[in-house]
């Protein structure tokens, strides 16, 4: 009786002595929740760092595109005084009253 | 006696499976998907399209509008059709000066795009190196996990280990 007594004792002793031992040499959780906030928080930095840097993009894209389509009116618009430029001057060289060559001259001067 | 082993046992199955399930996924942040168009090169002015009026023939007068040689000549004289030339020329010319200006234009909305292009680069590093500092982060955070781990398995089964050896020690003097 008194051996099973020793050794049921032994036994829940050294029981409680592991899992003192453990509980002392363990990781705390506290620590764990710490890294894992540090953690969470410089992500959570990056990630709006991020969505910002996305936003300066975006404005930029915007700004690109309406550049872009300056460009075509710009070349178009070139297309267009050719063509114009093309169909006055074929116009002017069958003129023959002087009074409207002269007016089409004066009128013309003054933009060169 | 039979209740409570049956407890313990459906309370195990049902903590197994809970217990073993994986960790939520991370879905990292997708970023809209930007696409410029190319740029088509530029044509040029088609000088061929817009006509040239042939070379101006005046008539060479002197004093008294009596045609002579150019040499001779005091006033020159144009016929409409000629003079209508110089009007071509006129046109001509304020057409180059405004094609010149609208090219103008056209350049320097092309030196926006590519420094707005410049800038967009400038970003998109900016971007890049705070993806690539997120990763570091995250790699180190994954390492001192895993270090942790490491250590908290050794220390846990050496303590366990010896207080096995200790327990069969005990025994063994209590045996003895």
């Amino acid at each position: 009786m008194n051996a099973a007594v020793v050794i049921i004792g032994s036994i829940a002793g050294l029981s409680l002595l592991a899992a003192l031992v453990m509980w002392i040499t363990g990781r705390g959780s506290k620590k764990s929740d710490i890294l894992k906030a540090i953690h969470e928080a410089t992500q959570d930095k990056g990630k709006k760092k991020v969505e910002e840097i996305t936003k300066k993009e975006k404005v930029v894209e915007v700004n690109i595109r309406e550049k872009e389509k300056l460009a075509t009116e710009s070349r178009n618009k070139i297309k267009d005084i050719q063509k114009k430029a093309a169909a006055e001057i074929e116009e002017v060289l069958k003129e023959d009253n002087l009074k409207k060559i002269q007016d089409e001259i004066d009128e013309d001067w003054d933009e060169l | 006696m039979r209740k409570i082993i049956a407890w313990v046992l459906m309370v195990t199955l049902f903590l197994t499976p809970v217990m073993g399930c994986a960790p939520k996924q991370f879905i990292p942040y997708e970023p809209p998907a930007v696409e410029f168009e190319r740029t088509p090169q530029y044509e040029g002015i088609d000088f061929e399209a817009i006509p040239k009026p042939k070379k101006i023939k005046p008539v060479f007068v002197d004093e008294n509008f009596k045609e002579v040689p150019a040499e001779e000549a005091k006033f020159v004289l144009l016929v409409p059709k000629e003079y209508a030339k110089v009007a071509a020329v006129v046109k001509l010319a304020k057409t180059y000066k405004q094609l010149a200006q609208e090219q103008e234009v056209l350049i320097n909305t092309n030196v926006d795009i590519i420094n707005s292009l410049k800038e967009y680069v400038a970003l998109e590093q900016m971007k890049a190196k705070e993806y690539r500092r997120l990763w570091a982060d995250s790699e180190n955070a994954y390492r001192q996990e895993r270090y942790q781990h490491k250590l908290d398995n050794a220390i846990n089964k050496g303590f366990a280990a010896t207080i096995a050896i200790g327990a069969a020690v005990l025994l063994a003097i209590i045996a003895l």
